[in-house]
């Protein structure tokens, strides 16, 4: 393929999916600046790599690329982050009081920056999925091809990063139920003294 | 009291509220969510949660001009670690026209949008393909469904309803199924297989399209019967849409739509043996 022609197909088929690109970076890496540098390494691999893009879907093409760029660059220049102990029995062990489920109604209360910090504290491996189904919208069989993983594994992690991410929301929402109680509470004490 | 199939259920309650279960596992586990309050109470949790992140816009816009500029632009000089040829001047020049473009939008979210609109010109431009508007064979909004098709093709589980190397079962297939009788020629000794054949929805009617294989490659073939005296007129439009290569023309009762993520020149090259063969 010539190189004209290879540029066109990368204008083609990466230029598209850039924000898509950039969204996934950023939840891998933590921040836009590093999302970005991410990205353009990304980016240089995909127009290299070009030819051996073989139909189907171009964005879980382009995804798989930054996916995989973005592991390599976190454990070149974040390698204390990635921490591949066995993250499965950890994030296992702390969701295993189904009685600690939150309701509902109080997950849905949630705000967008409870929602961003409890995301970010996710596990890497945990934090991909969630952020592969929720945010980029794929499906079970592409995150599945993207990452790599049996689609058993994909459902088991989306599931327990889910258990995870309501505890917190629900948790933190439960707290400032209490909070505002108790001052209503402080307020109608006040109001009967002289 | 937490036993593995406690946790498969929980797993099949996320994967309906994800949309991954067919019509009949969706339906066995919405006769369960009416009966066991722990699955729904779990189904609402899931729900709630999916809300919270979406409207907690964790998508990122590169709306930013800047980003995506640095970006691209590493992509044509990268520092330290050049392409083994450097683009010829009039690629470098197409791709620097759409950048440009871009570099003064006077709405920025609408950045990407007239990127690829500015692109998909340059590349019609670039290739050196003559767009004939002028007795177009179909219209665009024929060209969106076949391509639309093509890419359900592609998703679905056999991109053709009947898999056939054989144009003589393909041909009484659609006799039978649709009551019209496409063209069906046997490119083989071009090297592009004959793999099978499926009914598309062009324009609210089915329509027969044709599967071809170049080596992984599909090419889908659309023809959809053509009434009034056009016959004798034939048009090639090239269209860039998600990565995929449209091309057109008609003949014999039937307008022709070829849809592949194959290159242009072997998309063309297809489409030229395509109409030899069929003595179009």
């Amino acid at each position: 393929m010539s190189d004209e022609r290879r540029r066109q197909r990368f204008m083609e088929i990466v230029a598209p999916a850039l924000d898509d690109a950039l969204s996934l970076a950023r939840w891998l890496t933590g921040n836009a600046t590093d999302a970005e540098d991410v990205v353009q390494e990304a980016a240089v691999k995909a127009l290299r790599g070009i030819d051996g893009y073989q139909g189907g879907s171009p964005r879980a093409w382009v995804l798989t690329i930054v996916r995989n760029t973005a592991m390599t660059w976190l454990a070149r220049n974040r390698s204390k982050l990635v921490v591949l102990a066995d993250e499965d029995a950890l994030l296992e062990r702390e969701t295993a009081d189904p009685a600690a489920d939150p309701e509902a109604t109080l997950i849905a209360r949630a705000d967008a920056a409870l929602v961003h910090s409890a995301i970010a504290a996710l596990p890497l491996s945990f934090r991909e999925i969630i952020v592969l189904r929720e945010v980029e919208q794929l499906s079970y069989q592409e995150i599945a091809a993207i990452t790599a993983l049996p689609v058993g594994t994909v459902m088991s992690r989306l599931s327990r990063a889910r258990g995870k991410l309501a505890q917190a929301l629900g948790a933190h929402c439960a707290d400032k139920d209490a909070d505002k109680d108790s001052a209503s509470a402080r307020r109608r004490a006040g109001d009967g003294a002289p | 009291m937490i036993t593995p199939g406690n946790n498969d259920d929980l797993l099949l309650v996320e994967a309906y509220c994800d949309g991954e279960l067919d019509a009949g596992a969706t339906l066995a586990v919405e006769r369960r969510l009416a009966t066991e309050p722990r699955l729904k109470a779990h189904q609402a949790r899931v729900m709630a949660l999916r809300t919270a992140i979406a409207g907690a816009g964790l998508r990122v816009r590169a709306g930013d001009d800047d980003v995506r500029q640095r970006i691209l632009s590493a992509t044509r000089d990268p520092a330290g670690d050049p392409p083994k040829t450097p683009p010829p001047a009039f690629g470098n020049r197409t791709v620097d026209a759409g950048v440009v473009r871009l570099a003064r939008p006077p709405q920025r979210r609408y950045a990407l949008t007239q990127m690829a609109a500015a692109i998909t010109a340059a590349a019609v431009i670039a290739s050196g393909t003559t767009a004939l508007v002028m007795g177009r064979a179909v219209p665009s909004s024929d060209i969106a469904a076949v391509i639309a098709g093509h890419q359900r093709a592609l998703l679905a589980a056999s991109p053709f309803d009947v898999a056939s190397s054989d144009r003589h079962t393909l041909k009484p297939w659609f006799d039978a199924k649709l009551a019209v009788s496409p063209r069906v020629p046997d490119l083989s000794a071009d090297g592009f297989q004959l793999a099978g054949g499926r009914v598309d929805i062009v324009g609210g009617r089915p329509v027969p399209t044709l599967v071809y294989l170049r080596r992984e490659h599909l090419i889908s073939v659309t023809a959809v019967p053509k009434s009034g005296a056009q016959d004798a007129a034939s048009a090639e439009i090239h269209q860039a849409r998600d990565g995929f290569a449209a091309e057109s023309w008609s003949g014999r009762g039937f307008a022709y739509t070829a849809v592949s993520d194959i290159s242009e020149a072997e998309l063309e090259a297809f489409c030229d043996a395509w109409r030899k063969s069929a003595a179009l």
